[in-house]
């Protein structure tokens, strides 16, 4: 008999309420800073999943006692224009290190955002410094987990959002 | 009017958020801007600019940031005679209710919820400077 906890849609991680103020986060974020806007498209358990962006930012998920990473996938083009938009400059595309600052902040209001607001209804989220790296950088998590991504569109191109839960 | 030559400190750990503050700062027309990547670094700025005798006159600070938070970095101030005085203002994605009132009682001027549009920042910049002088003028 196999032991191991399954996830369903009833863990609090993966909680319409979670992707929701997720999608909220995100165009709040863009709206109020960018003008840009994301369309989302219906989530799905993603077993096996690589994210074919080229950035990505990891914030812890936990909320006692469960424990998850919650990644930021940006498509590079989508990064380069968040950030020039945010800054008012142009950006040098072959800074990686600028983007990498860029969508760490992103990220912060992102995730700030929807954690004011699962925190209201109940949620007790505790805070995050994100990690920004190149997509291809992204540490394996480690121990048995399952993952669930949130696919959106901002400007035509394809970016993620993914979260990561511990079993 | 603003003196120009008034001299800011940014702190932040992401260094795209000190460019958003330091351009809607040089839109205002200060120019006097220094930057710190956390909390630690902040208090290292506050006593070396203190000791040269070119003091920070107004923080800007993040909450969420590695070594110490935007907070302690506030309340380190409020708690040190050298810098009690000085306008702190918090600029942050921690929005929680229990946040602001903790911000609030540590003595904060001013708190600004990422995300902002550049005009809200600029007005609260503004208020807490304008206050800032009013209460100097008193003084004097």
């Amino acid at each position: 008999m196999n032991t191991a906890k399954k996830i369903d849609m009833g863990h609090p991680f993966m909680h319409s309420t979670v992707i929701l103020n997720l999608a909220n986060g995100i165009n709040t974020t863009l709206k109020t800073m960018t003008d840009l806007v994301a369309i989302f498209d219906k989530p799905y358990l993603g077993e096996n999943w690589k994210s074919p962006t080229e950035f990505s930012v990891t914030l812890e998920l936990s909320v006692d006692p469960f424990k998850g990473i919650l990644i930021f996938h940006f498509d590079k083009s989508v990064a380069q224009s968040i950030i020039e938009k945010l800054t008012g400059s142009v950006i040098d595309s072959s800074n990686s290190a600028e983007i990498l600052d860029g969508i760490g902040e992103v990220s912060n209001m992102f995730y700030g955002t929807a954690k004011t607001k699962l925190n209201e209804s109940g949620y007790k989220l505790k805070m995050s410094v994100p990690k920004p790296c190149l997509t291809s950088e992204l540490p394996a998590p480690v121990g048995e987990f399952r993952n669930m991504v949130i696919p959106f569109k901002v400007l035509s191109k394809s970016c993620f959002v993914e979260i990561v839960v511990f079993v | 009017m603003f003196n120009t030559n008034t001299k800011f400190l940014v702190v932040d750990d992401f260094a795209t958020m000190r460019k958003i503050v330091k351009k809607v700062l040089d839109e205002l027309g200060f120019k006097n801007v220094v930057e710190a990547v956390d909390g630690k670094s902040a208090l290292e700025q506050l006593n070396d600019c203190a000791l040269r005798n070119d003091p920070i006159q107004f923080v800007i600070s993040d909450w969420n940031m590695p070594n110490l938070t935007g907070i302690d970095l506030l309340k380190a101030c409020k708690a040190d005679q050298k810098f009690s005085a000085i306008p702190f203002m918090l600029v942050t994605a921690e929005s929680e209710q229990s946040q602001i009132i903790e911000a609030a009682k540590a003595g904060v001027s001013e708190y600004v919820i990422k995300p902002f549009n550049a005009a809200t920042l600029k007005l609260k910049i503004e208020k807490v400077y304008n206050k800032q002088s009013a209460l100097a003028k008193k003084a004097a």
